[in-house]
């Protein structure tokens, strides 16, 4: 099916507005988390410095799982723009 | 100035079976993942020593150990089936994200990381469960597993299905997006700097994509034995 100009030029800025806000709001997310995770952490450690390697998994596990909300965000976001838009 | 157009995502070489469209790339570099994983097995138990260990089995010895110690202290001495089961998944997937690190030059990648391929996290993904609420079933009865769903309030039932839809999808979905926007935002650094500069952000690109890679196995393994001791553990 073959779209006009303006119908086209809708669609893809429709894609890239919807791409950046997934980007946006994951980040936003992403970043809020993490640093929840981090300072409960220095507070474990300043508490008990002899708590820090198993404090320190737990960290890095609670980040991974972070993370991967946004990396899902990331990953619909190539969808929109890249495929959505120019499909 | 569209030149961020000029990425073509998701492409795959696929090859056509019975009417199917199976992406090729994936399950050769599935199958090479899987065959250095047998093959440093092999290695190991070829070179096995009682007194001081091989380097190979100091390391096998290390993520095992590890492995068994979690296990025992989240599901207890009944888990010991699941210690085998973890330790292949982290260190399938572990050795599946790092084959991104080989590059071939051609457009859709000759062996890319095949966890990139979202078919086939949501296989792990399924594999997985399956085989939680198969454990869960043999360890309840067919009436405890159904009776766990309104556990601990009634109403809470619809909850509870849609937190056992949840747990494949944002498996898979994790694994998935985490190593497909590694590859993607190397193609992005590659169009959007001049290529004089490229390959410095290129490498710290990478060396974190490899920080990712581990965290990611580690994750899936984590969250695999998580979710068998929460399908097994006792009624309250």
């Amino acid at each position: 099916m073959s779209l006009s100009g303006i119908e086209h030029g809708i669609i893809l800025a429709g894609a890239m507005i919807g791409g950046g806000l997934a980007l946006g709001g994951g980040a936003i997310g992403a970043a809020i988390g993490d640093g929840l995770a981090g300072s409960q952490t220095i507070a474990g450690i300043a508490r008990q410095p002899e708590a820090q390697p198993r404090l320190l998994v737990i960290m890095f596990l609670t980040v991974g799982l972070v993370e991967a909300m946004y990396f899902i965000n990331l990953a619909f976001a190539a969808l929109f723009v890249f495929t959505l838009a120019h499909g | 100035m569209l030149t961020v157009a000029a990425i073509e995502v998701g492409k795959h070489i696929t090859t056509h079976i019975f009417g199917f469209t199976i992406d090729a790339d994936t399950v050769w570099s599935t199958a090479l993942a899987g065959l250095i994983l047998i093959v440093l097995g092999l290695i190991m138990r070829a070179t096995m020593r009682d007194g001081v260990p091989s380097k190979l089995q100091l390391i096998f010895e290390t993520i095992v150990e590890m492995v068994r110690s979690q296990v025992e202290s989240t599901i207890g001495p009944e888990g010991k089936p699941i210690v085998p089961l973890a330790v292949t998944l982290f260190l399938f997937i572990l050795i599946a994200n790092l084959i991104e690190l080989i590059p071939s030059g051609h457009n859709p990648e000759y062996l890319p990381a095949p966890t990139a391929d979202v078919n086939l996290t949501f296989a792990l993904a399924a594999f997985v469960i399956v085989l939680v609420h198969a454990a869960s079933i043999k360890k309840r009865g067919i009436r405890g597993y159904i009776r766990h769903y309104f556990r601990p309030y009634f109403f809470l039932f619809p909850i509870n299905v849609i937190e056992e839809i949840a747990k494949p999808i944002t498996l898979a979905l994790r694994l998935f997006g985490n190593m497909f926007s590694g590859g993607l935002m190397l193609a992005l650094i590659a169009t959007l700097f001049p290529l004089f500069i490229v390959p410095v952000p290129e490498i710290v690109w990478k060396l974190f994509d490899v920080f990712v890679a581990v965290i990611q196995a580690f994750i899936f393994a984590l969250l695999t034995i998580l979710y068998f001791s929460s399908a097994m553990s006792e009624e309250e």
